[in-house]
């Protein structure tokens, strides 16, 4: 909401020295946000209002040009203008040499069109006065020639661009807003309704009645032989263009001037073009209405229209109707003043997507005890300003029950923490003109009609603290409280992040927002859980208007997005949710208010959401290490992420288990399925050839997914270790097996042979060649024997070796690579 | 005269040394000299051969060949530590100046060298570091889903049916408009289901991801963060919260930084406030014409968070008595917080995922 100083400083007596940053500061502490302050209209030098004598029109040029005869006061001036909106004897707004236009445009006499230019007759978007450059601003006749035209038009004043908080919809008005601001500063406050306007009798003939819960109140107000052939009051204008709200005719500009300086807003109806009397109602289900920007909008019954005995005329406290739309031919008029219900009118704005200025205030709530005087001032400027007869108001209104709060004054102290004396919230109370009733520390509290965000104590406390200065909070920490820090799933997911960027993988944080599309492009079967994907109703985009089950392609699409910058070598890794249809079948539910939910209306609750365990995945390629003048570059290979995933588990003590699997997207021969105690918790090594295609990708690929939750569940404490200081004895065994055998099988037969005596059994060669033979590998093992208790001896060892080496045989085929 | 006895003559006692003393002079490094020292002055020496037949000696012949010795050893271990000496200085001067690197190499390979290096998220880490700070305090860290049941996200927030941010223009809604599911859009939920799950007093501290309905551009993404915090004790008041804030304020930008309460609106709060930081880059005295501070856009404050005390229908809807209880609650976007805290002036950076970016931040622990 735009308002200037000087509208303001009619109600709110500062003294007009005042400078705005002190008018900002004590709004600031209200709670009311200053967006801007902002200069209208910044001209500097002679600027005045100038009496067009005579035009002498020349027209050797291309377009018609004036050479003006201006009175400025005390001389004549000749001015050369381009417009011919104005005629001789006009008043206009001339700026003389030596002015300076908004934009830096400085005014001097000069030599044009064969004549001496002294100055310039303006229009009002060249004086930064509004956007209409239909021409040159001509004034009313009444102002005095070679008076100062700033002062008159406002230009300079200091304009305030304020928010008010959606609660506080009393505010969005001088009246509302001068009430607080006046407080703040400790100055006196003029209420805008207390002007005098002359008393309006009952009409004769106009019935009106409201026909729905959701209004509360409509005064209309009639008037005849209504006439304007001028503009708007320049003041009006000036406010106007000052809270940029554009001109547009006396009575739309009057209905708008009063809705910033009440709050009020009014709709203003060609009385000729309604039959019978006036009701609020809703709307007939299907009922069109064509609005003032000419649409035909068809209406259900949740949006309440103003309507006559046939018809809907307006939308109300949204937008009027095209054909009861007032014109320069309408001579009867009725001003129309209502309250609504807040809720209906925000559900009717927000479903046309008709935001406006009206319907914002009525969606906050507007003061009931406002709606027959805005009226009546309206009524009371058309023919002030215009011409005509008011002849009389008729008025419907449900009783609207005051809202009364019992309050205990102590609350303010529990809540705040601050002592606050009784008689200093009373006085506050009473500043903000809610009643007090006092039975001891029971006070009942009567609040007023514009308050319509006051319910509980709470408001109240609110309201008290935001007078007496928020700023005056005191700052203290509650007294200690005794936590256990981190949960063993917290510190093990920090743990799990810190572990991969250790690793050299870099965190990413993706959108979760995928496609079927992306989905399949991995090679995901339909069939797949992870193609069964949660929906949208209201995607950003429909490229991707699915959650994602799987961290995979976002981490993909991220590698893409690295490589196509240049980077060449990606490692980069993603803690996150994925989430699954909810495998219960609920419906929406949705448990009553100020008590505690029932401990089933929690677990459906739960059932209703989708499924969301917490993944982590990486996707590496390039460079491991990059390769330079330093020895020892490696680059990514199919065992990279399976080793992270097995080096993850085992900082958390978990053992997992291998075995070579088929499982999107990964290469269908270099793919570990990756499990604890049977249970599979991901999948890791090198994406199908395929899949990095499709991605844009190319080269080979390497990843992981593995489910984060799992590994917290299994998480377990490290104990520390025992180990023996008596002397190890180291065993190479090299085996020739057949191509398919599997290291893991190999060191299971020979850690069970070789019993507790072998300490560890580590694959230090593989190797393939014609040498070993068609269909055959060798798989070269590095044993270390201890005992605990004494010095192994060399036969002991050799007898082990031997019982290897023959259930080498057995189980693998294999025999000791000679 | 034995073949032994010929041992410890002057002649071979000479011999000995001269030829000790020429091999120690020949020497080219310390491992030569190593292995001359065990021929010229080991256990199997001539001279220690000779120092054993001292024993067999009489009177004066054994006298005089002791000195002779002697003085044979002396002179040996005189020349093998000078020799040494030398050799050591010699090293330092050519061997390891001929090994020599050039260590700006190091430095002459941008970010990527032999080393392999990864980093996190610069959000993951400034959610830990706001988290740790209350963790300190005695909070503990709540969580909750992302895909949130819309009751936890709003009507348990007291956010009325026609609030307008539960509108498909502000609210991403999962499956249907109807279906009771939202993307939640603040981390406020964790707070109901932190009250559900345990007792007063209740000390929780709730970082995590945040959704609404705003195209990615330079100061919005539709996937953000915030934390969000909440207290309910006896006697808990706005004073707490604010002294709470404002040490919070301190660790993140400095014992320095001042902060202040306006009034504010929140559905769940009331009394509600926010809270500015004075600038701390202009510290608030910037006046445009000076200096053009992209921190605070010349408004000397940055506002922080919301906050306020617990509106006791959030609290009644927990099942705590509000007339017993009191609670405080408040909440900052992380993605703002990084912005200015670090000088981030493109959200883009955020979400782009650009290693280039993250690799900045390392570890962050
Ligand atoms: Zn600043």
């Amino acid at each position: 909401m735009k308002l200037s100083i000087n509208w303001i400083n009619e109600y709110v007596k500062f003294p007009k020295t005042t400078k705005p940053e002190v008018i900002v500061e004590h709004l600031v502490k209200l709670g009311y946000e200053v967006e801007a302050v902002e200069i209208f209209g910044n001209v500097q030098g002679p600027l005045v209002v100038g009496k067009v004598e005579k035009i002498e029109i020349l027209n050797e040029f291309k377009k018609p040009i004036r050479y003006c005869t201006v009175n400025v006061g005390n001389k004549t001036q000749g001015i050369i203008c381009g417009a011919s909106n104005f005629k001789e004897g006009d008043l206009v707004v001339v700026a003389l040499p030596g002015a300076i236009l908004p934009g830096d445009f400085k005014i001097s006499e000069r030599e044009t069109y064969g004549k001496v230019s002294q100055g310039m007759i303006c229009s009002a978007k060249e004086l930064g006065f509004s956007d209409n450059h239909e021409g040159i601003m001509v004034l009313a006749n009444d102002l005095k020639i070679g008076s100062d035209a700033k002062n008159l038009l406002g230009l300079g004043e200091t304009v305030l661009d304020i928010s008010i908080l959606p609660d506080r919809g009393y505010a969005m008005s001088v009246r509302g807003i001068g009430r607080e601001l006046a407080l703040s500063m400790n100055v006196k406050y003029v209420d805008p309704i207390l002007q005098k306007i002359p008393k309006v009798k009952k009409s004769p003939k106009l019935k009106t009645k409201i026909n729905t819960k959701d209004a509360s109140k409509i005064a209309l107000v009639t008037l005849s032989d209504y006439k304007t052939d001028s503009t708007s009051p320049i003041f009006m204008q000036k406010r106007l263009a000052q809270s940029g709200i554009r001109t547009i005719s006396l009575p739309v500009d009057v209905t708008n001037y009063l809705m910033l300086e009440i709050g009020q807003p009014l709709h203003a109806f060609d009385a000729d073009k309604i039959s019978g009397g006036i009701q609020i109602r809703n709307s007939k289900q299907g009922e069109i209405l064509e609005t003032l920007d000419h649409v035909k909008r068809k209406l259900d019954s949740s949006t309440l229209v103003i309507a006559d005995n046939k018809k809907a005329l307006s939308i109300a406290g949204v937008m009027g109707g095209l054909e009861s739309e007032i014109t320069d031919k309408s001579r009867n008029l009725i001003i129309e003043s209502a309250v609504f219900d807040k809720a209906s009118i925000s559900r009717t704005s927000r479903s046309l997507k008709l935001p406006s200025e009206a319907s914002k205030r009525f969606e906050r709530g507007t003061d009931p005890a406002v709606s027959e005087y805005a009226a009546i001032l309206a009524a009371h400027y058309l023919v002030k300003y215009g011409k005509g007869k008011i002849t009389g108001i008729s008025i419907a209104k449900n009783i609207i029950k005051p809202i009364t709060i019992n309050f205990n004054p102590n609350e303010v102290k529990r809540l705040i923490g601050v002592d606050i004396d009784k008689a200093t919230i009373q006085k506050i109370l009473k500043s903000l003109n809610i009643g007090v009733t006092k039975t001891g520390d029971k006070w009942k509290l009567r609040t007023p009609s514009w308050r319509h965000d006051l319910h509980h104590q709470a408001d109240i406390v609110e309201e008290i603290v935001r007078i007496w200065g928020y700023h005056k909070i005191p700052s203290r920490l509650p007294t200690t409280h005794l936590g256990s820090g981190l949960s063993k799933a917290q510190k093990t997911k920090r743990a799990l992040s810190i572990k991969m960027a250790s690793l050299g993988a870099n965190e990413v944080l993706n959108y979760p927002f995928v496609s079927l599309d992306q989905i399949s492009q991995l090679g995901i079967s339909s069939k797949d859980q992870r193609a069964n994907l949660v929906r949208l109703a209201n995607p950003l985009s429909e490229d991707t208007p699915n959650l994602r089950t799987t961290l995979l392609p976002g981490l993909i699409i991220a590698a893409a997005r690295n490589i196509s910058r240049g980077i060449d070598n990606v490692a980069i890794f993603e803690q996150g949710s994925v989430y699954h249809q909810s495998t219960k079948n609920v419906k929406n539910i949705k448990p009553k208010l100020m008590k505690r939910p029932t401990n089933i209306e929690i677990s459906n609750l739960n059932h209703l959401i989708p499924v969301q365990p917490k993944m982590l995945a990486g996707v590496f390629m390039g460079d491991k290490n990059q390769s330079g003048w330093w020895p020892n570059s490696q680059k990514y290979s199919w065992h990279d992420p399976i080793e992270m995933v097995v080096e993850l588990c085992t900082e958390f003590g978990i053992e997992v288990s291998l075995t070579n699997a088929k499982h999107a997207p990964f290469h269908p021969g270099r793919c570990a399925e990756i499990s604890i105690n049977k249970k599979i918790i991901g999948y890791a090594g090198e994406f199908h050839p395929g899949v990095v295609e499709k991605s844009g990708l190319s080269g080979k690929v390497y990843g992981f997914e593995i489910c984060m939750d799992d590994i917290i569940e299994n998480a377990i404490d490290q104990m520390a270790p025992t180990f023996s200081a008596m002397p190890v004895v180291k065993e190479d065994l090299a085996f020739v097996v057949g191509k398919d055998a599997m290291a893991l099988d190999l060191i299971t037969t020979i850690q069970r042979t070789a019993g507790s005596l072998l300490e560890s059994v580590r694959l230090f060669d593989v190797y393939e060649g014609s040498s070993i033979g068609q269909n055959k590998k060798s798989m070269a093992f590095n044993l270390r024997f201890r005992a605990t208790d004494r010095t192994l001896t060399s036969d002991e060892v050799s007898k082990i070796r031997l019982q290897i080496v023959e259930a080498v045989a057995k189980e693998h085929s294999g025999s000791l690579r000679a | 005269m034995s073949q032994d006895s010929n041992l410890v003559s002057a002649e071979s006692i000479n011999l000995a040394v001269s030829s000790a003393l020429s091999e120690i002079d020949k020497a080219n490094d310390l491992d030569e000299l190593k292995l001359i020292k065990l021929n010229h002055a080991g256990d199997r020496s001539p001279i220690a051969l000779a120092n054993r037949e001292i024993g067999s000696l009489q009177g004066e012949a054994k006298s005089e060949a002791g000195k002779r010795i002697g003085q044979a050893r002396s002179v040996v271990k005189e020349a093998l530590d000078n020799r040494m000496v030398e050799l050591q200085n010699n090293r330092e001067d050519s061997i390891l100046v001929a090994e020599k690197v050039d260590v700006t190499q190091v430095l002459a390979n941008a970010k990527s060298s032999s080393l392999v290096v990864g980093a996190r998220h610069p959000l993951t880490t400034i959610a830990e570091h706001i988290a740790d700070v209350f963790i300190a305090m005695g909070y503990e860290i709540a969580e909750g889903p992302e895909a949130e049941a819309e009751w936890f996200n709003f009507d348990s927030l007291n956010i009325s049916e026609d609030h307008p941010s539960r509108s498909s223009s502000d609210t991403f809604y999962v499956e249907s408009l109807d279906s009771g599911v939202v993307m939640r859009t603040q981390t406020s939920p964790v707070q109901m289901r932190a009250m559900l799950e345990r007792k007063p007093p209740i000390y929780v501290i709730a970082p995590g991801k945040v959704f609404r309905t705003d195209e990615l551009d330079a100061t919005h993404t539709p996937v953000f963060h915030q934390v969000e915090g909440l207290a309910v004790d006896k006697n808990l008041t706005m004073a707490d919260l604010k002294g709470t804030l404002d040490h919070l304020a301190k660790t993140m930008f400095g014992e320095e930084i001042e902060t202040r309460f306006r009034p504010s609106y929140f559905p769940f709060t009331e009394p509600s406030a926010e809270l500015d930081l004075k600038c701390f880059v202009c510290k608030g005295v910037n006046k445009k014409e000076d200096f053009d501070c992209k921190t605070c856009r010349n408004e000397g404050w940055i506002e922080w968070g919301g906050c306020g005390m617990v509106n006791p229908n959030v609290l009644e809807t927990a099942g705590i008595d509000s007339t017993r209880y009191s609670g405080f609650a408040f909440g900052m976007g992380l993605e703002r917080t990084l912005m200015f805290r670090y000088g981030i002036t493109d959200m883009h950076d955020l979400v782009e995922a650009d290693i280039r970016f993250t690799s900045n931040f390392g570890l962050g622990i």
